[in-house]
């Protein structure tokens, strides 16, 4: 492997970090310290801007029945906005850092419910705490009311407890699986009995239902609410280091390196999980930018598709169009495959999503046509700029930098053959159908 | 049905020598099974069918009594007998059954059922408990457990949809997806994704994985595509889509392909509200679409290989809501369709409306059995490897 030069580390940090620079961007960045990009990536999140594509639909303390019938038949549609106005924050907003941790948390703590207004209102509970403490986010996500009407949490009540709400937190949210008993569920679903959501979409403790009993749960005996469980949960080192698991495969590699994540699943335990602390020590350590961890990554379908509307600011005609090619890509935010998250990786690529990811960039900028595709704005400029003056090598072997994360030099004989005309356009079109760059 | 000379033909003008000699020679292997003329043809009935009104239970009063409004009535049935009948847009459906080629299967469903659609669509589509998540689909461990390392080995499971379900993914094979093969084949055949297609050689093991991806799709398209080149159906189908899936099936079945397993599908049975329309037109959509097939495939000796199960992710519930509609339920029925049923008609009795589980259809048969016997009886191999433990086969089911 060939060392991974400057230029391609600055790439590799936006990539994995956000969505990605233009060509441009990272051309004036590549000059500026590891320490000092770092820095201004979470200067730049600092800011929380909620969506706010939704306006509560419960006016007053309480929905009647018949409006909640409503609310769930509109559903539906109002979810799509709402995946549509996310998406458009995504490609627009400063703060990438937060949004990319945000589809993070969304993948972890994943839910669908029919009430789209409360999915914009866990969204926006992510978003408050995605760099935060993950300690107040789980807390925050035990009284999420989306969260606790998709875990049935309504059904669990003193007499008849339901423990799916418990089994999940533990299983799937903090300790991972064989890290607690079957008691240790039963007893901690009883600690979360009462927690429900009122008729306002809103977290209400009805104590009526609650099991004021003891409880013994991972040895501790007594009078546990959820709040405590949450608690016992965190003092377990495993907690951290379940998390940790995870964050290194979304940000670094999928392959775990135990001796990386013994280290930072110290650093997050005694930083009181500190997300933005774990982050920081990923994004210094050289090596998150040795070349085994970089271009790794099968672009997730959100990924891609902002990577593709920030790096040529492309407006389509109709925005619907972004819902279809999440369908046939195989993720749509706000429409998880189930609990346990989307999967990623390998299970992005099959013969289908394969071959429209590879031509997404004719469809959007060279076939006339497909006018749904083609009927775009799209924005060069931060692109052209770079690559001007150029011979057709050179041109070539730029653009190969610019836009992949893997040696392809192999492909520039390939890439001149097949050129539309001697523009960037044709070479950053024939480099971005290559299948190198569905990886980051 | 082996390969007799004129495929043989076809293929070495198509291949490479190099790519031509495991084909020729794996096709005589064992690695196929036994089994490997048969062909099963899956149709999912997405957003929960409701199988009440479509296996209808015309003389229980229990019925009627559930549903005051939504309950079909005579004029609105074809009867099978004194206790069931069917809905009447099942025009054509009710023939197949009355020539012995529907078997219906009742109260199908699982433990701890689910009522969300995704998650128990999910279920079925993986074959998991109610409280397991699994990564990849029944289908798709056939092919990891069967057809892993054979030529096309992505075509020996097809789904026509533009995107490729859960129940078609393995770990190291995945289906292959396609809304048109035609489409597929001249996406396939643009030079520059041609010329991709043939690199060889890549030390990076994502992008390795990629291109091999790249290539095996290709193959497969054009293996596909010059394979229906032979055969031309004759049988009009009805204008809707299910009907112009089955008619790319039945091409590809007829034209011998290698394909074994086709998924096709058909939505928008989550009938809330105004169901008798919305459900009477899709079950028209359905029966005439099927009929169509049938008919396709005898023309071309088929039928007697081909093996069609219908399901849906769960019935509905037994009572109707204010909305002239149903919500979601558990159990449900399953059809077979197929020229070589042993038990053709109700394979066993209609659901016990006297006995509910809170107000729906309690299971009597996982439809874990019916993958299992499929896969043993059906397509030949052993289900335990595929489904992840031993399920009861059905008996009496198929030969």
């Amino acid at each position: 492997m060939t060392m991974v030069n400057k230029q391609r580390k600055v790439q590799h940090l936006f990539l994995r970090a956000g969505f990605g620079e233009s060509p441009l961007k990272v051309q004036q960045l590549t000059g500026k310290s590891r320490a000092e990009l770092v820095q201004n990536l979470f200067i730049d999140s600092k800011p929380v801007n909620s969506l706010k594509e939704l306006r509560n639909p419960v006016r007053g303390n309480e929905a009647s029945n018949l409006k909640i019938a409503l609310l769930i038949l509109r559903s539906k549609e109002q979810v799509k906005s709402l995946n549509l106005a996310w998406l458009k924050k995504m490609a627009n907003e400063r703060a990438q850092l937060r949004e990319k941790m945000t589809l993070f948390w969304h993948g972890h703590f994943a839910t669908k419910i029919p009430f789209a207004y409360l999915m914009q209102v866990q969204n926006n509970t992510l978003r408050e705490h995605a760099l935060g403490s993950f300690r107040s986010l789980l807390h925050a996500i035990a009284k999420d009311p989306a969260m606790l009407i998709f875990l049935n949490n309504h059904q669990n009540r003193k007499r008849s407890p339901n423990e799916n709400f418990a089994r999940e937190l533990m299983e799937l949210f903090t300790l991972g699986e064989g890290r607690y008993s079957e008691k240790d569920i039963r007893e901690a679903a009883r600690a979360f009995t009462g927690w429900q959501v009122d008729k306002g979409g809103k977290f209400f403790f009805h104590s009526k239902r609650h099991d004021f009993g003891d409880k013994t749960v991972f040895g501790k005996t007594g009078d546990w609410n959820g709040d405590d469980i949450i608690d016992f949960i965190l003092e377990n080192p495993r907690t951290a280091e379940f998390i940790t698991r995870k964050i290194y495969a979304y940000f670094v590699n999928k392959t775990a390196n135990e001796n990386h994540i013994q280290e930072l699943s110290k650093t997050f335990f005694e930083s009181d999980y500190n997300i933005q602390s774990l982050l920081e020590a990923i994004f210094l350590a050289d090596w998150f930018y040795e070349p085994h961890n970089v271009g790794t990554k099968i672009s997730s379908p959100i990924e891609l598709i902002v990577r593709y509307r920030r790096l040529f600011n492309l407006q389509v005609k109709d925005e619907k169009l972004w819902l279809r090619v999440q369908k046939v890509l195989g993720q749509m935010v706000f429409n998880p495959p189930n609990v346990a998250g989307w999967s990623g990786g390998q299970t992005w690529i099959d013969s289908s999503s394969l071959l429209f990811r590879m031509n997404m960039a004719p469809v959007f900028f060279e076939y006339g046509r497909v006018p749904k595709w083609s009927n775009n704005q799209s924005d060069w400029s931060a692109i052209h700029p770079v690559f001007k003056n150029m011979d057709q090598k050179q041109l070539i072997t730029n653009v190969l930098n610019h836009f992949l994360q893997t040696e392809a030099s192999s492909k520039a004989g390939l890439i001149k053959n097949y050129l539309r005309d001697g523009s960037p356009k044709s070479a950053v079109i024939r480099t971005m159908m290559l299948p190198e760059f569905q990886l980051i | 049905m082996g390969i007799n000379r004129r495929d043989f033909l076809k293929g070495s003008a198509l291949s490479t020598t190099a790519l031509l000699v495991p084909r020729f020679l794996q096709a005589f292997g064992t690695n196929l099974g036994t089994e490997q003329h048969k062909k099963l043809v899956v149709i999912q009935l997405s957003g929960g069918n409701d199988g009440l009104n479509t296996v209808v239970p015309w003389n229980n009063d229990l019925y009627h009594r559930a549903r005051p409004g939504l309950g079909l009535k005579q004029k609105d049935l074809i009867p099978a007998d004194e206790e069931v009948a069917f809905h009447k847009n099942l025009y054509d459906f009710a023939s197949l059954f009355d020539n012995g080629e529907v078997s219906i299967l009742n109260s199908i469903g699982y433990p701890n059922p689910n009522r969300s659609h995704f998650r128990s669509m999910d279920i079925w589509h993986t074959g998991s408990d109610s409280d397991e998540y699994l990564t990849s689909g029944w289908v798709g461990r056939f092919l990891d457990n069967h057809c892993q390392g054979l030529p096309n080995s992505n075509a020996h499971a097809l789904e026509i949809n533009d995107s490729l379900s859960l129940a078609m993914k393995g770990h190291t094979v995945k289906g292959l997806a396609l809304q048109s093969l035609e489409m597929l084949y001249r996406t396939t055949k643009h030079p520059y994704l041609q010329a991709l297609s043939h690199q060889e050689e890549h030390h990076h093991q994502q992008a390795d994985y990629l291109y091999k991806t790249l290539r095996a799709t290709t193959e497969s398209a054009e293996y596909l595509f010059e394979k229906t080149t032979t055969y031309r159906s004759r049988v009009e189908y009805p204008d809707n889509e299910l009907g112009k899936q089955l008619q790319q099936v039945a091409q590809l079945i007829n034209a011998n392909a290698v394909t074994q397993v086709y998924y096709v599908s058909l939505s928008g049975f989550d009938t809330h509200a105004g169901q008798k329309w919305m459900q009477g037109r899709l079950l028209k959509q359905y029966s005439e679409a099927v009929s169509a097939f049938v008919d396709d495939l005898k023309m071309g000796n088929r039928f007697d290989d081909t093996l069609i199960m219908t399901f849906s992710e769960f019935g509905r519930r037994v009572k109707q809501n204010a909305r002239g509609g149903t919500d979601h339920g558990a159990a449900n029925n399953l059809f077979l369709i197929g020229g070589k049923l042993k038990k053709p008609g109700f394979y066993n009795a209609m659901p016990d409306l006297s006995d509910l589980d809170d107000g729906d259809i309690k299971y009597q048969i996982d439809f874990r059995q019916v993958y299992a016997t499929l896969i043993e009886k059906w397509l030949g191999h052993e289900s335990s490897l595929i489904l992840n433990k031993e399920f009861d086969l059905l008996k009496e089911l198929i030969s």
